[in-house]
Order: C-alpha cells, then sequence, then structure tokens
C-alpha cells in the first residue's frame, strides 16, 4: 500500500512535510483518520492535536483552528498554528 | 570661488554622508533577507487556500454569500493603505499615497464617501495632512505583529461589512515584484472575488470531493480565511518592499556621494596646485628683482 504524503502549513511557513501511513485530525464534526486511497475529502478543523503515523513512529502536533484536504495520496492541513509534541 | 579649506570640509561631510548611506544600504540588505524570507514562506498557505477555495467556488457552483455578494448601490467605499514607518526608501511611499488620493478622487466623483484606514507613519501623516481622520491609523507594526493585526483588522472589516459602514473595501499597497520593482496595487478585499476560472482544469476529480460539512458552510469557514491571508500578504510584501526600495535608494544615494567626492577631490588638487604655482612665482620673481 503506498503511503500518504502529508503536509501542515500554517502562514508563517510549512510546518511539517513528510510521509504516512495514517493521520487522525479534530474534524468540526468529529476526529477523523485518513488512511492511503482516502476518497477526496475536505473539511474544517478544530483546534486540537493531529496524529501523523510515519515510519518513524507516531508524530502528534498541536494545531489551531484551520482546515485539512485530503486526496488519495495525499493530506493537506492548513492550520493557523503547529506545534509538535515531543 | 571657495577656498581650500571649505573644499576640504565639504569632502569631508560628504564622506559622512557616504557612510552613514553606504551603512543603511547594508542594514537594509540584511533586512530585506529575512523580509524576503517569511514572505515565501507564507506564499505555501496562501496558494493551497487559494486553490482550495476556487475548487470549493466552483464545486458549489453559483452560491450565495455575504461577503461575496456586490453591493447594488456602493455609497460608502474603505481604502486601507499600507505604507511603511519610516522614509529614506526613495518613491516607496510617495508614489503609493499620491496613487491613492487619486483613487479616492476618482471615488469621490463617482459620489462615494471614502473613509480611509492607515498602516504606517508614512501614509498616516500623507492623508493627516489632507484632511482624513487618523482615528484608526496604526503605525509601528513588526513582523511578529502581522498575524494577529491581519486577524484583528479581518474581524473589523466582516463586521464592518456586513453592518453596513462600508459596501467595498480596497486595500493599498505595493506589490514586492522584485528588488528593484515594487507596484502599487489596489485590491478589492470586500466583497471578495474569487476567480473560478482556471479551476477546473487544475483539480481533476474536483466533483467527487466529499464536503464535511456541506459546500456552502465550509465556504463560509474559508471566506475569513481568505481574507486574513490577503491582508497578511499585503503587510508582508510592504515590508519587504520597504527594505528593497530603501535598500536601491541608499545605493543610489552612496554612488551619488562618490561622484560627489570625486569632483570635489579634483577641485580640491588643482586649487591646491594654483595656490602652489602662485607661490613660486612670487619666489621667483621676487628673487629676479633683487
Amino acid at each position: 500500500m503506498s503511503d500518504l504524503h502529508v503536509e501542515i502549513v500554517t502562514p508563517r511557513k510549512v510546518a511539517w512535510k513528510g510521509t504516512a501511513t495514517d493521520v487522525q485530525a479534530p474534524g468540526e464534526l468529529g476526529e477523523f483518520g485518513v488512511l492511503p486511497r482516502h476518497i477526496p475529502f475536505l473539511t474544517v478543523l478544530q483546534p486540537g492535536i493531529v496524529k501523523v503515523r510515519g515510519p518513524s513512529g507516531v508524530l502528534r502536533f498541536q494545531v489551531g483552528a484551520g482546515f485539512a484536504e485530503a486526496g488519495p495520496d495525499r493530506v493537506v492541513l492548513l492550520v493557523d498554528s503547529c506545534d509538535e509534541i515531543k | 570661488m571657495a577656498t581650500l579649506r571649505d573644499i576640504r570640509t565639504r569632502i569631508a561631510s560628504v564622506k559622512n554622508t557616504r557612510q552613514i548611506t553606504s551603512a543603511m544600504k547594508m542594514v537594509s540588505a540584511a533586512k530585506l533577507r529575512r523580509a524576503t524570507e517569511s514572505a515565501t514562506s507564507a506564499r505555501p498557505y496562501q496558494q493551497t487556500l487559494t486553490q482550495t477555495l476556487r475548487r470549493v467556488a466552483a464545486g458549489a457552483g453559483e452560491v450565495e454569500h455575504p461577503l461575496l455578494t456586490s453591493r447594488d448601490v456602493v455609497k460608502n467605499v474603505l481604502v486601507i493603505v499600507v505604507t511603511s514607518d519610516r522614509g529614506l526608501c526613495g518613491g516607496f511611499n510617495g508614489t503609493l499615497n499620491r496613487r491613492t488620493e487619486d483613487f479616492v478622487k476618482k471615488h469621490r466623483a463617482e459620489g462615494h464617501v471614502v473613509t480611509m484606514r492607515t498602516y504606517g507613519r508614512k501614509s498616516k501623516d500623507f492623508f493627516k495632512s489632507r484632511g482624513f481622520s487618523t482615528a484608526t491609523a496604526r503605525t509601528d507594526l513588526v513582523r511578529a505583529m502581522f498575524a494577529d493585526e491581519s486577524a484583528a483588522l479581518a474581524a473589523t472589516l466582516t463586521a464592518d461589512f456586513e453592518a453596513g459602514v462600508f459596501d467595498e473595501a480596497w486595500i493599498a499597497f505595493n506589490q514586492f515584484k522584485s528588488t528593484l520593482n515594487q507596484i502599487p496595487t489596489f485590491n478589492r478585499v470586500l466583497p471578495l472575488s474569487i476567480e473560478t476560472a482556471g479551476a477546473v482544469e487544475n483539480t481533476g476529480p474536483s466533483a467527487d470531493y466529499v464536503y464535511e460539512p456541506s459546500g456552502e458552510t465550509l465556504l463560509g469557514a474559508l471566506l475569513p480565511m481568505y481574507l486574513r491571508t490577503l491582508l497578511l500578504q499585503s503587510f508582508l510584501e510592504t515590508e519587504a518592499g520597504e527594505q528593497a526600495a530603501r535598500m536601491t535608494a541608499m545605493d543610489n544615494a552612496t554612488r551619488n556621494a562618490s561622484d560627489l567626492i570625486s569632483a570635489l577631490t579634483l577641485e580640491y588638487n588643482r586649487g591646491r596646485q594654483a595656490a602652489i604655482t602662485k607661490e613660486l612665482i612670487e619666489i621667483v620673481s621676487g628673487a629676479e628683482a633683487l
């Protein structure tokens, strides 16, 4: 199965960019997960925690409000702010 | 005729000026790099947002949204001018201010009531002397405040627009094309316009998008974000443009000072030589008289 290409973009910069097998994000209508070959999908994000399962384990980000665009092989999160939780 | 001492003093003073202008040039060059960096790194966000917005707008068809709807009768117009706080940057602020004044006059001729909102000391002073209220003027804005300021401004604009305080809002700023070229630009920020043309071919399966919540609600969430980004972008470009303009202006000033110094030095040397010759003639003719 192919990987997802993930980008987390804030007005300041591209906060994170990489590949992942699974992304979870807080949508306005509840938390959702994206796996590869997801149907094209667009939603509003609420401030919360985004989990990205990458090759080097699960990364967690505290993100602000924004929106997410998910396609078959990519996920773009446009958010006000983004900080990695270490 | 200037005495040798006068020329010497002038050379020294022009050298001082040159030192200052070349230092300012260097400082601007360093600041410019930082400013362009932050303007460039803000671009992905804006581009993605614009693309998505177009796609949603195209997919949703003819959508009615308050922020997109033009008023039938335009009476009150708000003009936002973004300039820098400091001068010594060539025609950067002056050109924009004058163009904006023309723009305002044009709207007044059409019977619109124009109110101003200025950013930067240069536009504040300019429009204050022309009788505009500067109650909402903002100065001393630094880059760290751009994000918050554009969010606050977007919120105020949206609220005022919906309340009918104004029917149209324009933003005037210097678009940062390149280091040598900043273009005074007027963009209508409210009501927003989204070019849906060209959106269809680069989206591909746009019709298959699943919107959550509905496309229209989504549009409602995206538009304020878009407005904010537009404003942020104009702040960032103004900052980069200011430094670029100052760098160019100071480079010119430094070069002019150097030219002046070499001209003055030539004159000084000539004068000195004339004095020496004169003294020699005096000695020789004095010796001959004996």
